[in-house]
C-alpha cells in the first residue's frame, strides 16, 4: 500500500524536537540548458546523499566510520519556476502553485511591496528575488555542523560528483538558528501563539482531500511559505517601550497579551498573566495567556499579534487563516555592516491562508509590522524590509518513490 | 435595545420595538431548545461595561462549491446569474453583477452589488409599514418602485398584515424558513425580478437572522472534552460532530460566528449581540485592483446602507455615469492580474460579519462546562450532503452551455488561479 507522510523537517507531533539549526539552499538552472531528466537524475543522486547524512553516513567516510547524524532532517520543495518551466513534461501540478500565490519581482510595483495589498517591502538594495527559484532545500539539525556538512557535500555534489556540469547550482543561501528564549531580535517574544504540536498542527499543515480535489498524489504535501525579513533595529530602538508594546500587542518583559488602554493611555494586560511564581508567559501554567484574546478595543486590534491571527477555526479550514510556523533568526554580516532578521517559515495546506494574512485590511494587509499605516510614523513603516521570498510546494514523502515528488518526472524518466 | 441593522434611521419607534420583539421571540425559542448558556445575555444592556467586538467575520464568498468541487467551479456556480445567487450564496454575502452595453453595442458587467442586509428587517417594514419599505428601497435602488414591483399587488395598504408578509414573500423575500411561509406556498427564493435583478437584500432561506442567533448562541457555550483523564477546550469540530452538524463547520460564516463567542465564554465573558445587530461587510484593500495601470479610483468602491463600521452594502465598479466597466478592472493577487469577470473574485476579498458584545473575563465553574465527546480528526468536507447539491449544479451548469466534462481542468481557465 502506497503511504504518503508529511516530510522530515516540519514539527508536527508531540515528542518531536524542533532543531536549533537552519539552512536553505535555493538551487537553480537555465532551463535552456537543462533537461527534466537531468534534474530528475541530480535530486535522486542528491536525495540519496542527504538521507545517507541523516543515517550517519558522510560521503567522504567509509559505513564503519559512521557520524553522528545529530538531529539532520532535509525536506525538498518545489517553487513555481519548476513548473513553468518544464510544464507539459512534468505530470503534476500543485493548486497552490500559481501567479496568484507568487511573490512580486522588487521592481514590479512602485512602492517595491511583495504583494499587492501588503505593506512588507524589498529592501532598497535587493535588484532581483533571490529565493524565486525552482528549487528549495531546507536542512535543520541540532548542531551547525550538520547543517554546513549538508550544505558543503551538496556543493561537492553539484561541482564535481554528478556530471552535472554546473547545470543546477545553488543560487543562494540562508542560515538561521532557533532561540530557546522564544524571542526575536526585537526582544519580544515570538511564535508563541503557534499552533501546538499534534493534531491541530497537522490538519492546519497537510494537504487534505477538501484541498487535494483530484490530487490526490499531494495529500499530506504541504507548502512553504518562505521570506528573509530584516528588521531594521535601530528604527525599532528609537521607540519607546510603552510604543513597542503597543505595536506587538505583548507586554516586553512578560509577554502577556495587552488587553485595553486606559483613559491615562496606559496599556493594561490580563491580570491574571503571568500566574503567581512565573514571570514569562512561555512558562508553564500561562498556556491560555499565549494566544492573545479577541475582546479588546479597536487601537488593540491593531497590534501584530491581533492582526496576525484571528484565532478561528476550524483549523482544518483554510478561512480559518491559521497557519504553522517555524522560523529561524539571523545574522549576516557583509562590509562590516551586520544585518539581523528572521528567516520567516511556514507550513499551510494551502497557501492563500499566508498571503490573506499578508494583504487583507484587519490583518497585516498595507502595515509593515503593526500599528495604523495612516498614522505609523516613517520609521514604524519601515521596521521590516524583505530581501527574498518564495512560495513552494513540498511533495509528501511517497513510499517508493526515489525523492519526495520524484512522481512528477515520471513516465517521462525510465 | 437593538437599533435597526447599520445604525439606519428608517423604524418608527413602534416598529423599532416590533423588531426588538422579534429578535427576542428568537432568542427566546433557542433558549427554550437548550441552548447557550449563563454566558449569553439576551440583551446587550445587561452587560454593563461591554466591548464591543467587530473580530467575528468570514470570507464573503461561497465556501460549499469550492470544498464539494474546486474553486474553478465555485466561481463558475457562484457568479451563475441568479440561479448561482439562489443555490450557492449562503455565507451571509449575496451579489448580483449589473451590465450595461457599451459603446460598441456589447452587454458587459458594469460593477457588482454586494448585500448583507437581513431578510427579516426588510419584511418587517413590507408587513407593517409599506412607506417606509418603499422607502429603503428608493436608497438602494436609487428610484422608487411601484408597490407591484414590491408586493405583486397594486395596493397592499388594502391587505392584512400576513397578507402583505405573504406577497412580499412570493414576489421579493422567499420563504426565509419560515413555517407560515411555507404552508402559504411561498418559495425558497421570490419570483419577482426587484430582488433577483437588483439585490435588495440577502434572500437564500439560511442567511437569515434565525441562523445567525442560533449559532452564535451554539458557540456561547464553554465546551470541553477529556483526554486521558486531562480536561482541555473541545475543538470546534469537535462540538459540532457532538450535535450532529458537521456540516456546518465546512461553512465560513458558521464556525466563525461559533468561535468568536466560544472563545469568549472559555474566557468567563458574557457575550450579547451588540444592539447594532446586523451584519456587516468589512473593507476591502483598494491596492488589489487596479484600471488602466493604476489603482481603481476610491469611488469605485462604494459602501452604504449603515454607518462607518456597520456597512451593509457595497457598490463595487464604475457608476452608470463612468465609461468604464467592470471587466476593464484587474484583479491583482501575488503576480497574477486578472480581469474581472464576476462577483465571486471580489467576494473572496470580502470579509462580514456581525457585531458582538463582550463583558471583562470571569471565573468559569465547574458547572459551567459541558462536556462532550473527544474527536478532533478534521471533517472531510467533500463527503457533505450538500456536494450532491452542488455536483448537480455542476452538470445543470454544463448542459446548460452544452459542455461535455471529461475532468475538471478540460473547460477553459477564465479567472482560474
Amino acid at each position: 500500500m502506497v503511504t504518503q507522510e508529511i516530510q522530515d523537517g516540519i514539527i508536527i507531533e508531540r515528542g518531536e524536537k524542533p532543531r536549533g539549526h537552519f539552512k536553505a539552499l535555493f538551487l537553480d538552472y537555465d532551463p535552456a540548458f537543462i533537461t527534466l531528466a537531468e534534474v530528475d537524475l541530480a535530486l535522486s543522486s542528491l536525495w540519496a546523499m542527504w538521507d545517507g547524512l541523516r543515517k550517519g553516513k558522510a560521503p567522504d567516510l567509509p559505513s564503519d566510520h559512521p557520524v553522528d547524524p545529530e538531529g539532520f532532517q532535509v525536506m525538498l520543495g518545489f517553487g513555481q519556476r519548476f513548473y513553468d518551466d518544464f510544464e507539459g513534461e512534468v505530470t503534476h501540478r500543485p493548486h497552490g502553485i500559481s501567479d496568484r500565490w507568487r511573490f512580486l519581482s522588487p521592481g514590479a510595483r512602485v512602492d517595491r511591496s511583495i504583494l499587492p495589498g501588503s505593506g512588507l517591502r524589498y529592501a532598497p538594495e535587493v535588484s532581483h528575488n533571490a529565493a524565486d527559484v525552482p528549487i528549495f532545500v531546507q536542512f535543520t539539525a541540532d548542531s551547525e555542523l550538520a547543517v554546513q556538512r549538508a550544505h558543503r557535500e551538496t556543493i561537492r555534489y553539484l561541482e564535481g560528483v554528478l556530471a552535472n556540469e554546473g547545470k543546477l547550482h545553488i543560487k543562494t543561501s540562508a542560515n538561521g538558528f532557533g532561540r530557546s528564549d522564544k524571542r526575536s531580535w526585537i526582544t519580544f517574544h515570538d511564535g508563541i501563539s503557534n499552533i501546538r504540536k499534534g493534531e491541530l498542527r497537522r490538519q492546519v499543515v497537510g494537504i487534505k482531500p477538501e484541498n487535494a480535489a483530484d490530487q490526490v498524489w499531494s495529500l499530506n504535501g504541504t507548502y512553504c511559505v518562505f521570506m528573509k525579513v530584516s528588521v531594521e533595529l535601530e528604527n525599532w530602538k528609537v521607540l519607546d517601550q510603552r510604543r513597542q508594546e503597543m505595536l506587538v500587542g505583548r507586554t516586553m518583559f512578560s509577554g502577556c497579551p495587552i488587553i485595553s488602554v486606559d483613559s491615562n493611555g496606559t496599556l493594561i494586560t490580563d491580570l491574571r498573566c503571568p500566574v503567581p511564581g512565573t514571570k514569562e508567559v512561555i512558562e508553564r501554567g500561562n498556556e491560555r495567556f499565549r494566544e492573545p484574546p479577541d475582546a479588546v478595543p479597536e487601537i488593540i486590534k491593531l497590534s501584530h499579534v491581533q492582526r496576525a491571527n484571528h484565532h478561528r477555526q476550524p483549523f482544518f479550514r483554510v478561512d480559518s487563516r491559521r497557519i504553522y510556523r517555524q522560523g529561524f533568526e539571523y545574522l549576516d554580516e557583509y562590509d562590516a555592516r551586520v544585518d539581523v532578521g528572521l528567516n520567516f517559515v511556514s507550513f499551510q495546506d494551502d497557501p492563500d491562508r499566508t498571503f490573506f494574512i499578508l494583504t487583507q485590511p484587519g490583518w497585516l494587509g498595507n502595515v509593515n509590522f503593526g500599528g495604523d499605516p495612516s498614522t505609523n510614523s516613517v520609521g514604524e513603516e519601515n521596521l521590516l524590509s524583505v530581501l527574498m521570498a518564495g512560495n513552494y510546494f513540498v511533495p509528501p514523502s511517497t513510499s517508493g518513490e526515489r525523492f519526495p515528488g520524484s512522481s512528477m518526472f515520471e513516465p517521462l524518466i525510465a | 435595545m437593538f437599533k435597526a441593522p447599520g445604525g439606519l434611521n428608517e423604524l418608527s419607534n413602534s416598529l423599532l420595538q416590533i423588531w426588538n420583539d422579534q429578535i427576542q421571540a428568537q432568542i427566546s425559542r433557542q433558549l427554550a431548545d437548550g441552548l447557550g448558556s449563563r454566558f449569553f445575555v439576551s440583551n446587550p444592556n445587561d452587560i454593563p461595561g461591554g466591548l464591543e467586538i467587530n473580530g467575528v467575520k468570514w470570507a464573503g464568498a461561497p465556501a460549499e462549491p469550492g470544498f464539494c468541487l474546486d474553486r474553478i467551479w465555485a466561481q463558475r456556480l457562484s457568479d451563475w446569474g441568479v440561479r448561482g445567487r439562489h443555490e450557492t450564496q449562503n455565507e451571509y454575502c449575496e451579489y448580483v453583477v449589473r451590465y450595461a452595453v457599451d459603446s460598441t453595442g456589447r452587454m458587459r458587467p458594469k460593477r457588482i452589488e454586494f448585500t448583507s442586509e437581513l431578510r427579516e428587517y426588510w419584511v418587517l417594514l413590507a408587513e407593517h409599514d409599506p412607506d417606509a419599505l418603499k422607502r429603503a428601497a428608493k436608497d438602494v435602488l436609487g428610484s422608487t418602485p411601484s408597490w407591484s414591483e414590491l408586493y405583486g399587488h397594486p395596493d397592499p395598504k388594502s391587505l392584512t398584515q400576513q397578507q402583505r408578509r405573504i406577497a412580499f414573500g412570493f414576489n421579493t423575500a422567499g420563504h426565509g424558513n419560515y413555517q407560515d411561509m411555507y404552508q402559504a406556498g411561498v418559495p425558497g427564493q421570490p419570483s419577482g425580478a426587484i430582488n433577483r435583478e437588483n439585490l435588495l437584500f440577502m434572500t437564500h432561506p439560511i442567511n437569515g437572522l434565525d441562523d445567525l442567533i442560533y449559532v452564535v448562541m451554539f458557540g456561547a457555550t464553554p465546551y470541553r472534552v477529556m483526554e486521558g483523564g486531562v480536561p482541555r477546550k473541545a475543538f470546534l469540530q469537535e462540538i459540532f460532530r457532538q450535535f450532529d452538524v458537521e456540516q456546518l463547520a465546512c461553512r465560513n460564516a458558521d464556525p466563525a460566528a461559533a468561535a468568536g463567542p466560544y472563545n469568549a465564554v472559555w474566557d468567563g465573558r458574557s457575550v450579547a449581540f451588540s444592539s447594532n445587530l446586523g451584519m456587516y461587510l468589512r473593507p476591502i484593500n483598494i491596492e488589489q485592483f487596479e484600471y488602466s495601470g493604476s489603482q481603481i479610483p476610491d469611488e469605485w468602491i462604494r459602501f452604504s446602507r449603515g454607518q462607518d463600521g456597520m456597512y451593509q452594502r457595497l457598490s463595487f465598479g464604475p457608476s452608470d455615469s463612468d465609461d468604464a466597466f467592470l471587466d476593464d478592472i484587474f484583479i491583482l493577487q501575488g503576480a497574477s492580474r486578472v480581469k474581472i469577470s464576476g462577483g465571486f473574485q471580489v467576494a473572496e476579498l470580502l470579509e462580514v460579519g456581525p457585531l458582538v458584545v463582550v463583558s471583562a473575563p470571569s471565573s468559569v465553574e465547574e458547572d459551567d462546562y459541558q462536556e462532550i465527546a473527544a474527536s478532533p480528526s478534521p471533517i472531510n468536507c467533500r463527503e457533505a450532503r450538500v456536494c450532491q447539491t452542488m455536483r448537480d449544479l455542476k452538470s445543470e451548469y454544463e448542459n446548460s452551455l452544452g459542455m461535455m466534462s471529461t475532468g475538471t481542468r478540460t473547460l477553459s481557465r477564465a479567472g482560474s488561479f
